[in-house]
């Protein structure tokens, strides 16, 4: 999970819930970076997801009442996110955007036992990611990219664990049919 | 063995067993199409697992800040211009209905309209004959009687009327002072 865990969160969100504009800015920092990823990997590029982004944290101040405590914040954001990024792509509004018009950012965080891989295999994961369905799309991101488990995927995105354990079965076949040998070889190869 | 079923335990081994597994080794030994499906998934889920986290450009907390006034300022108008919208529109619509009802049955309203100031004037009547009549059971008022009743009934409306009104202002003074703290 690329979230951090901040002792002052529940402050920050107290004082965020009284109105406090500054501390959900301080909210805003700590999560600018895995809102704005999962955007960029559900949207496929970089205008698209500094809007969604952007919008996701307004929409989560604007509803910050109902966050729940009892679950993780960032999970409840992602949650925003990630909803909010499925509606983009529904009504339609970028999904012909070319990913060449948006140039990949430099990565921020990378675990240093992970596999680095080069920016062609990036593009190319990123290309086949943008072909899914939005709610498959999303699915996938949260569990590879945010560790999350299938029930909280479900609670997210509003599915059974069965639904969404389908869901990722179908982006799992269509990633591997879309990886073609070419892709292999040159992944071995770098 | 069903090409299919292997597929699936190589997209979910969670699915698959010890026994199954075996089969499925034993299948892809020997089927070149289901072990390539193999080596491109085992790909896919490579870069997927390794795939890099990406940031936004420097400055988006304050770029978002700058966005929450402009979202403030333009929910504050929406919500102006929705409360003169249906103020207007509960005027048109009273008018159209008033103007629609005389022009309906002209006669009708007009004697609606006599028969309910015939009554209001009765009513006047006998509230001023009440009046005149408890003033003149009380000699020292006898003369200012019906001051007196002016009198009580203007301030009881000037009470009313002011009361309603500083509801009002303090209600619509403490909505656009929220707003305008929360905008600054």
């Amino acid at each position: 999970m690329p979230t951090t865990h901040n002792p002052e969160e529940a402050v920050w969100i107290a004082r965020a819930q009284d109105g406090d504009d500054m501390a959900f800015a301080n909210l805003v920092d700590a999560y600018q970076a895995p809102i704005f990823n999962l955007c960029y990997r559900i949207l496929g590029d970089t205008a698209a997801a500094e809007d969604a982004a952007q919008e996701s944290f307004l929409k989560a101040y604007r509803h910050l009442r109902r966050y729940d405590p009892e679950r993780k914040f960032a999970n409840w954001i992602l949650t925003i996110a990630s909803n909010h990024c499925v509606d983009m792509l529904r009504r339609r509004r970028i999904s012909t955007l070319p990913l060449e018009s948006a140039p990949l950012q430099s990565p921020l965080i990378q675990a240093p036992e992970a596999v680095i891989i080069d920016a062609e295999t990036s593009g190319r994961l990123q290309a086949l990611i943008k072909e899914l369905d939005p709610v498959d799309r999303a699915a996938i991101v949260l569990h590879y990219w945010y560790d999350m488990p299938l029930g909280e995927i479900g609670r997210s995105l509003k599915l059974t664990r069965s639904a969404v354990k389908s869901r990722m079965f179908r982006a799992r076949r269509e990633l591997a049919q879309g990886w073609t040998t070419e892709d292999v070889e040159a992944q071995s190869g770098s | 063995m069903d090409h299919e079923q292997v597929k699936s335990w190589i997209l979910d081994p969670e699915a698959s067993d010890t026994e199954t597994s075996r089969l499925a080794a034993a299948h892809l030994a020997e089927c070149g199409q289901c072990r390539a499906f193999s080596e491109r998934w085992a790909a896919a889920r490579q870069a997927l697992e390794a795939g890099p986290m990406v940031g936004p450009e420097p400055g988006f907390r304050d770029r978002w800040l700058e966005r929450l006034v402009v979202a403030r300022r333009l929910r504050h108008r929406r919500q102006t211009a929705l409360a003169l919208a249906l103020t207007a529109l509960g005027a048109i619509s009273t008018f159209s209905a008033m103007v629609w009802w005389v022009l309906d049955a002209p006669a009708k309203a007009l004697g609606t309209i006599l028969s309910h100031l015939a009554v209001l004037d009765i009513q006047l009547r006998f509230i001023l004959d009440s009046i005149r009549i408890v003033t003149y059971m009380l000699p020292p008022l006898a003369n200012l009687g019906i001051i007196w009743a002016g009198v009580a009934l203007a301030l009881g409306l000037i009470t009313l009327y002011t009361g309603f009104s500083a509801l009002w202002t303090a209600s619509f003074f403490r909505t656009v002072l929220q707003t305008r703290t929360k905008e600054n």
